[in-house]
């Protein structure tokens, strides 16, 4: 599973301009950073109340990369 | 939905029935499971041998829709899926059962994987349908096991509540968990149960009522 992929899937889904959608890995060692873009007026799509949608996308990415042993750090840049 | 039942001596001579009934051909999408392999052999063995029940689950295109995003879904994700099924549907409720052989990454810890799936898969089928729909994800039979363990947790506490005569505050729940505690305690006439806290996982308290 490449994790950059359901991120990409995901985020494409919830989002109105799915073009506008960036993302750009960063592989550490032990971590990988996934460094999320998109458009301004979607921001409030990824994140959710209370941050609850990128929580659980959070959510998700663990408990796939548990099975890889490998961290993985979702950061929606603004 | 529509759930047709038909009974046959073989199970795809009750398959056959049911698909008769329901005006699908053999090659058409469907979902079937056998639903009795030994019944009744029939009213004083009258019409007997046919005791092989099969259930065949028709969905709407709807339906449909949401079975093939939740398919697609899992695919992204990479974790293989045996079977997914709509269980029920009451309303914008849809109840979807999961079969998988990877069950524990599926659900997670105290089932927050299986809830953050199906809160993320809500928001993608509300999307893509345009519609307002709950979807509701088990995987085997994990929410009715659940149920009764919040069950026995919120009659454990009560009892720790009226021994000790001091309320008691539980880890922060979702609502579907919290529902189960208030409603597992409200015939209690002691006690009573409050939601505190102003997040989105709240905590419930549990008192004795002055």
């Amino acid at each position: 599973m490449d994790p950059k992929t359901l991120v990409e899937y995901i985020v494409k889904a919830l989002v109105d301009k799915p073009e506008s959608v960036s993302l750009h890995t960063v592989e550490g060692e032990k971590t990988t950073i996934i460094e999320l873009r998109v458009d301004n007026d979607d921001i409030g799509k990824v994140i959710g109340k209370q941050g609850r949608i990128a929580r659980s996308i959070r959510t998700i990415l663990s408990a796939v990369a548990s099975k890889s042993g490998k961290r993985i750090n979702l950061e929606i840049i603004d | 939905m529509k759930v047709i039942e038909k009974y046959g001596k073989t199970e795809d001579e009750a398959l056959s029935l049911a698909l008769k009934e329901a005006g699908m051909a053999r090659e058409d999408n469907y979902t079937y499971e056998v639903s009795q392999k030994e019944g009744r052999s029939g009213f004083l063995g009258l019409g007997g041998g046919k005791n092989l029940g099969v259930k065949l689950f028709v969905y709407e295109e709807e339906e449909q829709k949401i079975v093939d995003k939740i398919k697609e879904f899992f695919k992204v994700m990479d974790i293989s899926i045996d079977d997914v099924r709509i269980n029920k549907r009451e309303d914008d409720r849809v109840f979807i059962s999961l079969q998988t052989p990877d069950m524990g990454t599926l659900i997670g810890r105290r089932g927050k994987t299986l809830e953050s799936i199906q809160f993320i898969l809500s928001l993608i089928i509300n999307k893509s349908l345009e519609k307002n729909i709950y979807i509701i994800l088990d995987a085997g039979n994990y929410r009715e096991k659940r149920v009764k363990t919040l069950e026995n947790l919120a009659k454990n506490i009560a009892s720790r509540v009226r021994k000790y005569k001091k309320p008691f505050i539980l880890e922060p729940m979702n609502s579907y968990d919290r529902r189960i505690i208030h409603s597992t305690l409200q015939d209690e006439e002691d006690i009573q149960t409050q939601s505190i806290g102003d997040r989105v996982y709240k905590k419930v308290k549990i008192m004795l009522k002055r």
